[in-house]
């Protein structure tokens, strides 16, 4: 029996690679054999090859395919070209896992990348930073928010996506906007919402009655969610990251939505799920760096891109993997394509604004993404449920309170 | 009182689903020796299937049919390949092999996203118990399972073939040395615990939704069945899954810190008592 389940925890990615270039006006994918590319005394014709890890399969492909396909998006607009140099944005499967991943990210290393784009998963990139820093590459991290990964950096480090503490700042910021005064919690057991929990204790006035958090494995949440203990007009914190589809129904099941309102976690009223619990998640608020009801021009032509290309609306990991995308497109326009010049890339990518869907985007001076924040709610337009922005929030601090 | 009769509801249908599951892996491997990892993506893709047809068809009982035809189609050529994998790291790793396979072909065909079959519209209804509603879904399926329950029971109590499966469990060379053929009782045996999982996996998809990594989690709760139930029996099965059921809902809603012992703290316990399971003989798991 433990072999059986130490065989079935030790299964991970399929150690497959799809490299994505731009043929004429289409977008091919191919699976490719293990040749290696060099990117010392490349010419100017040579593919500036990209590339990342991602949980492309298993339960954590519904966070690292969004993120991947949001890089795809902003190179394919570009014609998979930056300064007329061909590019080739190459991936690898981590399953959410980090050992896999780490393996997957020495396999890409050795195999040859000009710029690492990549992550998802906290656990997967803290294991493959050390990694890829030691390449010598300059590296994006696209979305994994722990904020230990900051300190890491360093001088070629950047992070795109948002960071926990962004997500704790964000969420204060709408426990104040609603006025709410007393709530219960249930949530997935991880730093980020054990941090978001100590900081609503710290520095609200939110009473909460009670804090349940479960494992990952929990396929039932009914148990946990009829013991908590809501009234009328509490607020529920739902800080779940995972099964969030099954958590959502039997929410819905149970009838607690009807007599309480939700703070959700973005994972857990994600874009790319609402298609499925509209009706389960109508009405729940969130804090996120990106919602898809952002009215503006260019948050319109992303979203109908998006849509156009891979059949699905975009999320805050599709957001997070295309303003990715986008500062490295426009750090290679700003060296002429010349992606061998580490220390011009770096330096360009510094002062890479980017006009993203949510407007003017760019790094601080520690290389962490600079973006708004805002409060949202889960609304049905159209017959259709989308995560819809309710105030702005400009200046959510993504880093830690000092001391 | 009103939350202890929820908790305790809402253990005995979860148990439901954990029998139906349970059950088919259980028989399997009583009778064939096999420990099939495939069980957890046969579950799945039932789900898959049924869901894509009950959708599109808007009949939940079609989509029930297509998950559980589609699944045993699928369970012939694996059968065919177990019946010839003798040793138990060979099948462990044949078993994760079709995992894996399955879990790509789902994300192929189905995405990354989750997906929640809805109830049929008869049993959207729910019933009140105290604050909180208990769904009428989850009241049916308690129901089909305990009918399913009772055919399987008068399937292997009462008829030739149930006593020659049992017998099978029992002791395989003797049932050989009677003369009686076993390859089609293997067949047809495993056909019926694949159908059980295919069941499970549609009928249960309201309940747990439909994910990538479902299977996987859903095998995890077979292998509790076998192991406290016993490989093999079906009485085993039903006793191990209200066991883990009740208990796990039991311990999640009242030591919620603990809930991951409410779910193997029992496993231990009877096994250390009990090493071959409640029911289970020398032999097995």
């Amino acid at each position: 029996m433990a072999l059986v389940l130490a065989l079935i925890a030790a299964c991970g990615g399929t150690g497959e690679e799809t490299t994505t270039t731009q043929d004429a006006a289409t977008s091919t994918t191919q699976t490719q054999t293990s040749e290696s590319t060099t990117s010392t005394g490349a010419t100017a014709q040579e593919p500036i090859r990209i590339g990342g890890v991602f949980a492309l399969s298993g339960s954590g492909a519904s966070l690292g395919q969004p993120v991947a396909f949001g890089i795809e998006l902003a190179f394919t607009q570009a014609n998979f070209e930056a300064a007329g140099r061909p590019i080739e944005f190459v991936t690898a499967d981590s399953a959410g896992n980090p050992d896999t991943g780490l393996q997957e990210t020495r396999r890409l290393l050795d195999e040859g990348l000009n710029i690492w784009a990549g992550w998802e998963f906290s656990g997967v990139a803290l294991a493959g930073i050390p990694e890829v820093d030691r390449s010598g590459l300059p590296w994006i991290v696209a979305y994994a928010s722990d904020d230990s990964i900051t300190p890491m950096l360093g001088e070629r480090g950047f992070r795109a996506g948002t960071t926990s503490s962004q997500l704790v700042n964000g969420t204060l910021h709408l426990i104040e906007e609603q006025g709410w005064t007393q709530a219960a919690m249930i949530g997935h057991e991880i730093t980020a919402f054990r941090t978001i929990v100590e900081a609503i204790k710290e520095r609200t006035e939110l009473g909460l009655l009670q804090e349940t958090w479960v494992g990952f494995d929990v396929i039932d949440f009914s148990p946990f969610l009829a013991q908590l203990p809501i009234d009328d007009g509490d607020v529920l914190l739902a800080l779940m990251s995972a099964n969030v589809v099954q958590f959502l129904d039997q929410l819905d099941e149970l009838g607690i939505k009807d007599r309480t309102e939700v703070l959700a976690m973005p994972a857990t009223v994600s874009e790319s799920l609402l298609p499925e619990v509209c009706d389960q998640a109508e009405g729940m608020f969130t804090g996120i760096g990106y919602a898809w009801g952002i009215d503006n021009p260019a948050n319109v032509a992303f979203r109908e891109a998006y849509e156009g290309q891979f059949g699905v609306p975009p999320n805050d990991g599709s957001f997070y993997g295309y303003v990715t995308g986008l500062a490295i497109l426009n750090a290679l326009e700003a060296i002429d394509g010349n992606a061998e010049d580490i220390e011009g890339f770096v330096a360009a990518l510094e002062q890479a604004e980017v006009d993203s869907p949510v407007g003017p985007w760019r790094f601080d001076e520690n290389h962490v993404q600079v973006t708004p924040y805002y409060s949202a709610q889960v609304q049905r337009i159209d017959g259709v449920c989308h995560v819809m922005p309710l105030t702005e929030f400009p200046d959510v601090d993504t880093y830690p309170p000092a001391g | 009182l009103d939350q202890f009769l929820f908790q305790v509801l809402t253990g005995v249908s979860f148990a439901s689903l954990l029998f139906l599951v349970g059950a088919g892996f259980s028989i399997t491997l009583g009778l064939m020796n096999v420990a099939n990892l495939a069980h957890g993506s046969l579950y799945l893709i039932a789900a898959y299937v049924g869901m894509t047809v009950a959708r599109g068809t808007g009949n939940f009982m079609a989509g029930l049919l297509a998950g559980v035809i589609a699944t045993s189609l699928a369970s012939m050529p694996i059968q065919r390949v177990f019946s010839r994998l003798t040793s138990f790291p060979a099948q462990i790793l044949v078993g994760i092999g079709l995992l894996n396979i399955a879990q790509a072909a789902s994300l192929f065909f189905w995405g990354p996203h989750p997906f929640v079959l809805d109830a049929p519209t008869i049993l959207e209804g729910s019933v009140p118990v105290g604050d909180l509603r208990f769904s009428g879904y989850r009241l049916f399926l308690i129901a089909v399972s305990v009918a399913i329950g009772v055919v399987l029971w008068l399937g292997l109590e009462r008829t030739r073939t149930g006593a020659v499966i049992r017998a099978g469990v029992e002791d395989q060379e003797m049932v050989r040395a009677l003369g009686i053929n076993l390859t089609p009782i293997f067949f047809w045996t495993f056909l019926l615990g694949s159908s059980l999982a295919a069941l499970a996996g549609v009928l249960g998809a309201p309940v747990t939704g439909i994910y990538i990594g479902l299977d996987f989690e859903i095998l995890i709760f077979a292998f509790l069945v076998v192991v406290i139930g016993g490989s093999g029996s079906l009485k085993g099965a039903a006793v191990a899954a209200l066991l883990v059921g009740i208990v796990d809902s039991l311990g999640k809603g009242y030591f919620s810190q603990l809930s991951a012992f409410s779910l193997y703290g029992p496993m231990v316990l009877i096994l250390a008592f009990r090493p071959y399971g409640l029911f289970g003989k020398k032999q097995g798991l």
